[in-house]
Order: structure tokens, then sequence, then C-alpha cells
């Protein structure tokens, strides 16, 4: 394999991860902080997609200026589900909390195919056309590498999102009181944190966050009412792999994932490229079930009780 | 729970199977055999599951794979060498086993959320397999069975045949699950599923244990998977190895009432009729309406039941009684 | 006053029900089982409609021999679900004729119960081979089997291709490419088998998930291939994807799709000036040709009207031009010369018919292979031709006999 085609790969690879990280970002801060495997996080993925698009179809909005919008009601569509459907489980048994997010996510896969139909849909953007070519760089023995516009625009707002939060959660208040109730739950009640409004915001958060993707992938990806199965797989990848709770977790898992999957796609053949991520998976949980960030010994930590 | 009682439902139990198995006799029409036969598999199936998930505790959501192996296992055995499915699905329960235990040394240190994840990837790794190893599976074309009905092919011609065969795969689970509960392996599970750390204290082999639980748990769902072989005659990978069949199979067991044999069999007459219905009565009116009723149909119970409903039910009765 | 008006309103109401029965019991019912829901409901719904504008069709000009026809549907998104409605529409609705199922693996599934039930199926568009391979005598399949559709797009290859690359047919370099569906990989091994048999030289086969995100890494490791033409069966999704990403990574080589992706007018919309050129085998989009009968191309232009009217203008998708043509045969020829449902008298008629390419619908003759053949119930004349995207259109443009326009 020569160098261009190499640095071609791994291009390629780490725009693709943007992507997933991004998606994921989301979910990892959900299950980090909840202990909860929002199952439905891709069918949220996929309502902020179809918001944006109908945004772009009825209204001319641009996708990109739309995600102001879309993850404000993404926001408010996780304070709703959240009271709805997740605080009545947090005492539950695991599986509880698994299948209730399962059985919603047949509900608004469904509901989605009865109201907006099973059809394909896109948004084209002619600016995204354009190609954005590095090189030749004789110098160094590089042909033209390309990188798509679109997934560049996901990559960088992956990026900056995440450092954002990074600091966020570091330097902030309400950061701090997201880790605390994250690291040890009773401690955090014990000190007076609202652990209610805590989960509450997390959710709707992890919501918005993935309203933002929803938003930056539809000029990428199209979207139809089961394409949130297709990515939230990936996306429970990626969370374990960066550590549950870890958004620079998140965010450099999606990039190894993206890098692995474009490889695997090359080397091995695209039929099985899935596969080789989920033996990975399997083989992250055995050999370092905290993953890449994660703190070391909460996978094995047990049901959390009621809040009441 | 005292004697009488104890007896009370044995004979209701008795019963009921007695009516279970005497009914189809006077059923003439093929669609509600039909029913029957797919309350009977899934009854299996889900009982199979419920084995690990619930008595053990491990929710696993990688079953297809092992339903997979059953129907791939006998049906190409069948195909290519002449093995009667008879002997076929032991081949296949055999398989399916081992690789179960395989998936239980590696996954079983993993709890809860983080075993479903495992056993998901598992899963799926198994599908892409039956996706794309084509001179084995030929992929997502499938493999049709021939249209030869013989008691040494388990092929009939009729659909009375089928429901006694898939009775008899009932009762088997059905028999396998009341064993387990009433023996030492079954209080060792209980007692792990309870409180890990008290059973190992208390020298219970956990580990040794489960993988029993597995190997039984994946032999029977393989035996299914023959099963589903033999009546549909064709297989394919969105038939026999798609994700919705894992979670299906344990939310049949988890809405009925893990932990007793109970749940599962609940979980599927009650189920498979209502999914039967939506579908033929909504399918086609306003497509994906009997998706979003059995989807509020899950949510609501796992909400408002969450023991699901045998448990449910047990323990209103036993707050009646006090 | 008020009391007699609103017993004649109910003696009216009850009046227009009984009649809405006693015409429902004087009118043809014929079933049929698709996936509306699940991962093939955008196809699913498009056969559908399809067949509904046929039933349409077909009852305005007064039914079938002057019944109406009405349909039973079923939904069905996996393969037990199939077999289980084929069941329940056999036993309870007593139906004695199907028209489906858009899915090859859904078909395997329904067409056992209704070959056991002995009634009449036709499979209006899955391609797989083993549907009409098992010797079944009631099945019947009316579009072009996966097999012909890869003759085709070979063929193609090897004549009109070959020689612009100055080549002989043996020294051109061929990859294929097919989503792992049943849909791709029936295509994708007739594609095989079929360059195999005119010994082509093929560089590379590689197959993929057609819900992937990314085919990057399939663009780059084809063109390391460096083949001359590319043969893909894929669906439109995906090729929209594969198309965009081998563009923008500089693979451009001329490309043989399907109607299933690169034909479907979608395509066209996502990737306007770069899909020109491009070429799909199937079902041909381009109707008005002058070599199809006059009634053909009014049937066929009164269906895309009807289409249209029904859809925002949009052009028919090509699920919806199968869906049409397998109710079409079953309405205008078979059930006519079968003087109605039996589904014997169905099979006879159905074998009995010899129509000439061009006089049957869209641009198919009907002609069933007879029991004993390899490929039993296959409409031998369902051509699939090869068409090209010419300044927006797609025209017909391989084999000579029937095409409109000249390849680019």
């Amino acid at each position: 394999m020569d160098l261009t085609l190499f640095v071609q790969l791994l291009i390629s690879g780490l725009l693709l991860g943007g992507v997933y990280a991004l998606s994921s970002i989301g979910l990892t801060l959900i299950f980090g902080v909840m202990k909860i495997v929002n199952f439905a996080h891709g069918e949220f993925l996929m309502i902020a997609m179809y918001l944006s698009f109908w945004l772009h179809h009825l209204l001319q909005v641009d996708p990109y200026l739309s995600i102001v919008v879309v993850a404000i009601a993404l926001f408010g569509l996780g304070l709703f589900t959240f009271r709805i459907a997740v605080r009545p489980t947090l005492g539950a048994p695991h599986l509880n909390q698994i299948f209730v997010m399962v059985g919603l996510s047949i509900v608004i896969e469904n509901a989605a195919l009865l109201w907006w139909s099973a059809d394909f849909r896109t948004v084209s953007l002619d600016y995204l056309r354009a190609q954005i070519v590095l090189g030749p760089w004789p110098g160094l023995g590089l042909e033209e590498i390309i990188v798509n516009p679109g997934r560049l625009i996901a990559f960088l707002v992956g990026l900056s999102i995440s450092v954002a939060f990074y600091f966020f959660l570091k330097l902030s208040y309400s950061g701090k009181v997201i880790r605390a109730t994250s690291q040890d739950r009773s401690a955090a009640l014990l000190m007076g944190i609202d652990i209610d409004k805590v989960y509450k915001l997390t959710f709707a958060g992890g919501l918005m966050l993935v309203g933002v993707a929803g938003a930056l992938m539809i000029p990428m990806f199209t979207v139809h009412p089961f394409v949130g199965f297709e990515f939230v797989l990936v996306m429970f990848v990626v969370v374990v792999f960066g550590g549950m709770g870890s958004v620079v977790g998140a965010v450099m898992a999606g990039l190894f994932i993206g890098v692995i999957e474009v490889f695997s796609d090359f080397l091995i053949g695209p039929d099985s490229k899935q596969a080789v991520y989920f033996l990975l998976f399997i083989a992250v949980l055995v050999l370092k079930p905290s993953g890449l960030f994660g703190i070391k010994g909460e996978e094995e930590v047990e049901r959390i009780e009621a809040i009441e | 729970m005292k004697p009488s009682n104890s007896r009370r439902l044995a004979f209701g139990l008795i019963a009921a199977l007695i009516a279970l198995g005497a009914a189809p006799l006077f059923i003439r029409n093929d669609f509600y055999l039909d029913g029957f036969i797919l309350v009977f598999l899934w009854a299996s199936f889900s009982g199979a599951w419920n084995i690990l998930g619930g008595y053990a505790g491990m929710v696993s959501l990688g079953h297809n794979a092992f339903f997979a192996i059953g129907a791939y296992t006998s049906t190409l055995l069948f195909l290519r060498l002449g093995v009667t499915p008879w002997l076929g699905m032991f081949a296949g329960g055999l398989l399916a086993a081992a690789v179960g235990v395989i998936l239980g040394i590696v996954c079983f240190r993993l709890r809860s959320h983080y075993f479903a994840l495992a056993t998901l990837a598992f899963g799926q790794v198994v599908h892409i397999l039956t996706m794309n190893w084509r001179g084995l599976t030929q992929g997502a074309e499938g493999i049709a069975l021939p249209i030869e009905p013989s008691l040494a092919h388990m092929i009939f011609a009729s659909k009375l045949a089928y429901v006694y065969l898939g009775f008899g795969l009932f009762l088997v689970v059905l028999a396998t699950a009341i064993a387990i509960e009433r023996s030492r392996l079954g209080y060792f599970l209980t007692a792990f599923r309870e409180n890990e750390d008290a059973a190992r204290a208390l020298g219970v082999k956990t580990g040794q244990v489960r993988l029993i639980a597995m190997a039984i748990s994946a032999f029977l769902s393989a035996i299914a998977g023959t099963f589903y072989a033999q009546y549909v005659v064709y297989i394919d990978p969105s038939g026999v190895s798609r994700l919705q069949l894992s979670v299906q199979v344990a939310l049949f067991a988890i809405v009925g009432g893990l932990g007793t044999f109970n749940g599962p069999v609940i979980g599927a007459c009650i189920f498979v009729p209502i999914t039967i219905a939506l579908r033929s009565y909504l399918g086609t009116t306003a497509p994906g309406l009997h998706m979003i009723i059995y989807g509020l149909i899950l949510v609501l119970t796992m909400l408002y039941m969450p023991k699901g409903l045998y448990g449910t039910i047990r323990a209103r009765m036993k707050a009646r009684s006090q | 006053m008020k009391a007699t008006g609103a017993v004649l309103t109910v003696l009216m109401v009850v009046g227009i029900a009984l009649g809405q029965i006693a015409a429902a019991d004087e009118a043809w019912r014929i079933g049929t089982i698709l996936p509306l829901t699940g991962p093939q409901a955008k196809n699913g719904t498009k056969n559908f409609d399809g067949i509904k504008i046929a039933t349409d069709m077909i009852n305005e000009a007064g039914g079938v021999l002057g019944k109406k026809v009405v349909l039973i549907s079923a939904d069905a998104s996996e393969p037990q679900a199939a077999a289980s409605e084929a069941n329940r529409l056999i036993t309870n609705e007593k139906i004695t004729a199907i028209i489906g199922t858009q899915s090859s693996s859904l078909s395997m599934a329904a067409t056992v119960v209704a070959e056991q039930n002995k009634v009449f199926y036709i499979e209006n568009e899955g391609v797989s081979g083993q549907i009409t391979g098992r010797g079944f005598k009631y099945t019947f399949r009316t579009t072009f089997s996966g097999d012909m559709m890869a003759a085709q797009m070979v063929d193609y290859a090897a004549q009109v291709l070959a020689p612009k690359f100055k080549k002989t047919a043996k020294e051109l370099k061929l990859a294929i490419i097919h989503e792992d569906g049943g849909f791709g990989t029936s295509t994708g091994t007739a594609l095989q088998k079929h360059a195999k048999t005119l010994e082509m030289n093929v560089v590379a086969v590689e197959t993929y998930s057609a819900k992937t995100a990314d085919l990057s890494g399939l663009v780059l490791k084809l063109k390391q291939a460096k083949p001359d033409v590319l043969l893909a069966a894929q669906y439109i999704n995906d090729a929209i994807l594969f198309h965009r990403q081998a563009a923008e990574l500089r693979f451009i080589v001329p490309v043989i799709g399907t109607t299933a992706g690169q034909g479907n007018p979608d395509f066209y919309n996502a990737l306007t000036k770069d899909a020109e050129g491009i070429l799909a085998g199937g079902i041909p989009a381009e109707i008005s040709i002058e070599r199809l009968g006059a009634e053909q191309k009014a049937d066929a232009g009164d269906f895309v009207k009807r289409y249209q009217a029904s859809h925002n203008g949009e052009y028919p998708n090509p699920t919806s031009f199968v869906g049409f043509a397998g109710a079409w045969i079953l309405y205008k020829y078979i059930m006519p010369k079968a003087g109605g449902l039996d589904p014997e008298k169905l099979r006879e008629a159905a074998l009995s018919l010899n129509i000439p390419p061009g006089k049957g619908v869209l641009n198919w003759g009907i002609k069933f292979s007879p029991p004993g053949a390899p490929d039993a119930g296959q409409n031998v004349t369902a051509s699939a031709g090869i068409s090209q995207w010419q300044s927006g259109k797609l025209k017909l443009v391989f084999p000579k006999e029937i095409a409109t326009a000249e390849a680019k």
C-alpha cells in the first residue's frame, strides 16, 4: 500500500469517526451519569435528522442553521421522555430500563413510518459538493488527498463540542455536580445535590447533543424510519470503547472506530468490517471494560436505587 | 407457598397443559393452528432463554445466534449429508451449547448492561457470518428445504403434526425448566441472581453453575431453531439470526415474568396472538400502527408491571392472602 | 318529522352498507403480501402502490369479466410472518390468488404455503432464482429473474463497452459489487456466473451492507484493482452514497447498475449531472417505445399519470412499475383466460400464454416456463434491458432490438 493510499484511508476514517463520535457524545453522557443504556438513542438521532430535513424541505432552512432549533427541540423532547419513561424506571432492575427504551424505540420508529412514510429523505447542499483537496506534496511522496466537506464540518463541530464539554465538566460548578453524581450517587445526595435535576438535565442534554449531530448529519446521510437502528449499534461500541461517561473517550473511540472501519473495509472487505469492530468491542469489554478513558470498576456497579 | 396452594397450582398447570394439548384437535382452521405452532415455538425459545436470563439473571441479547446455529446446522446436515433433522438438531444443540459456553467463559465476568451489550455484539457477529459466509449459508438468499413430507425428514403435510411437534418441544423445555427450578442447580442459580457475593461466599461455584445454565439455554434455543427450519422450510439471516429475535425472546420472558417457567409461557401466549392479530387487522390500513401498539404495550408493562404479568399477579395474590 | 328523517337515514345507511356487502360478494378477491413495515417498507409500499393503481385502472374499465377486483392485503416484514399471513389469507379470507412479495426471502416463505394449498401466486418483484427453481406448480414470476438481469448487464459490458475500450470481451476487466441482501446476493452471484461463462476477467468482487454509512474503503479498494467497468447491484441509498464517494475519491469508471439503484429517479435527483451516462439494467423507465403496441403504450402512460397524480408529480419508482406489471398481467391476461380465480384454471391459463415482447405490459411479453423446466413459472420474455441516463432521462440502449437511443 503506498503512502497516499494509507493517508487517504486514514483521513477518510478519521472523518467518518468524527461523525460517530459526534453522535455518541450524548449517549456516553447519559450512560455515564445515569447508568442507563439508552437503546432509543438512535431513534432520537433519526428524529433530529427528520426535523432538520423538514425545516429544509418546507422552510428552506439550511441544516447548519437549523442546529439551534433542532437542539432545543430535542432538549424538550428529552425532558418529556425523562418524565414519562426514564424516571419511573430508575430504581427498577436494569433489564426493565433496557426494555422500556427498546419499547420506546419501537414506538418511535413506527410512528415515523406512519407519519413520514418509509421514503428515504435526503438534503442535497450544492456547496457541499465542492471538494477539498490537500496536496499533492511530491516532496513527501503524497499525491492528492481528498477531504469530504460535510464530514469535515461534522468532525470539527464534534471536536469543538467535546472540548467545550470537557472544560465544562472540569471547571464549571454544574460540571462538577454532574461528575460527582456520576462517580458516587449516594455521596452526591449527601452533599445536597438534587439528583433528580441532574438526571433530568443530563438526559435532556444527551438528547440535545444527538440533535446537533442529526442536523449535521442530514446533509450527508439519508434518513428513513429505521436509520436509528443502523447507527445505534456503532454508538454503543464507541461509548463502551471510550469509557462510559467520558466525552473525550467517546471522541477518541469514535475516531478509532472510524479508522478501523475504513481500514477493515479496504483490507478485509466491506462485508466483514462491522464484525471486526464488534469483535473488538467484546475484547474491550472483557479485557478493559472501563474503556480507554473510563473509571475502573464502573462496569461492576450494581443497579441504582430509586430517587424517592 | 402453602402445600395446598402448590398442589392447586400443579393441578392447574396440568389441566392447562391438557387443554392446550387437546384444543388443536378440535380446530380445523389452519390459521389458528399456525397460531398454536408459533405460540409453542416462542414459548419454547423464550423458555430456553429464561433459563439463563431469568434463573441466572444474565440477560442475553444474543440468543439469535443460538437459534441460527440450530437452524443452519440441522438444515445443512440434512441437505448436504442426508442426516435426518431428528439427529441434526442434536448436533445443532451441542454446537450451540459449546459456543454458548465459550461466550460464557469470556463474558460472564461482566454484569447486566455490559453483559447484555457483549451478547448483543456476539449475536450481531453471528448474524454477519450468516449473511456473508455464503459458501456455507448462501447468505441472504437463504436455504430452501425440499418439501418432501416424511417422518424421517421431519417435514409434514398437515399442520396438526407440526402443532404436536411444537407441543412436544414446548413440553421438553417446560420439563427442563421445572426440573432446574427444583434442583440444586436451580437453587444455586437463584442464589447467584439474588446476591452474587453472598453466593460465592457460601461456596457456590457460580461460574460453573452459570455455564451449565448457558449450555442448556443455548442447546434448547438451537432446537427451537431447527423446529423453525422444519416448519417454514426456508431459512435465511432475516428469519433466524436478526437482532429482533433476541429482543423478542427476552421481551416475552420479561413481560410474562422472569424467574419462573410460567413467565415465558404467559408472555408467548399473550404476545404471539396479539402480534398476529394486530398485524392482520392493522398491518395494511396504517402501516406501523400495529408495531406502535406493540411497543406501547411493552413500555407500559415495563413501567407499571415491572415484575412482569406473572410476577405482578403472584405478588397481588400474596398481598391478598395476608 | 325528525324521527322519520332519522329512520330514513338509518335505512339509507343500512341499505348502502348492505349494498357494499352485496357488491363485495360480487367482486374478485385477490390477496397481496408485501412488506409495508420494517426495513423493506419503502419498496414494499411502492410495490403496493403499483398494484393498487393497476386495480383502479382495471376496475374503472369495468373490472375483470364484468366484476370488480378487491384487494385483501397483508403486511409481512419477515419470512415467517409472510408464511403466516399467506395462511391467514388462504384459510380465513378464502383467497385463491395472491400477488406478492417484493422481497425474495418473504416470497420463499409465502410461496411454500401457497403451493401446499394449491393457491395461485404471482411473484412480481423478487429476483432470486430459488423462487422458480423449486418446481412449484402454482408460483409464477412475472418479472425478470436476477439471472436474466445479470446476463443483460454482462452482455452489455461484453458487447458494447469492450469495443469502446478497444478490448475483446475476455480482456475487459470487470469489477462486481453488490449489497449483501437477497437482491444483491442473487444478482451478484448471477453476474459472476455469467461473466465466467463468457470467460471475462473479473478483477474484484465485493459485498457490503446496504445500511453502511461509509463506502470509502470499498471505493479505494476498487480503485486499486483498476477495473475497466463496474457492475453493481445496489439499492438507491447505497448507490447514491457509493457514487458520491467514488466521485470524491476520483474513482470514475463506467458503471452498469440496476433500476433498484442507479435507475431509480431519486438517483438522478441526488446526483443530477453526475448521473449522466450511468447505466442501469432492469425495468426500462422509458416507456414510449415505438415498438410497443399502442395498447401497452397507453396502459403504461395511464399508469404513469395516475402515479404522478398521487405522488406529487414524481415519476414512478421502478418497484411500482413491476408491482403494476404483475397485477396487470393477472387482470388482463391470466384471469380472463381462466374465467375466474380457480387456481387450476389460472395455472393452465398462465402456462398457455404466449405473448411476444412489447405486446404484454411495459415492454415485456408473457410466456412462462413450463413445468419441468429448471425455472418453471418464470416469465422468460420479461426483458431487463439496459438503460442510460441521457439529459436527465433514462433511455433504453440495449438490447439493440428494442433500444430507443444510442449508448454513449
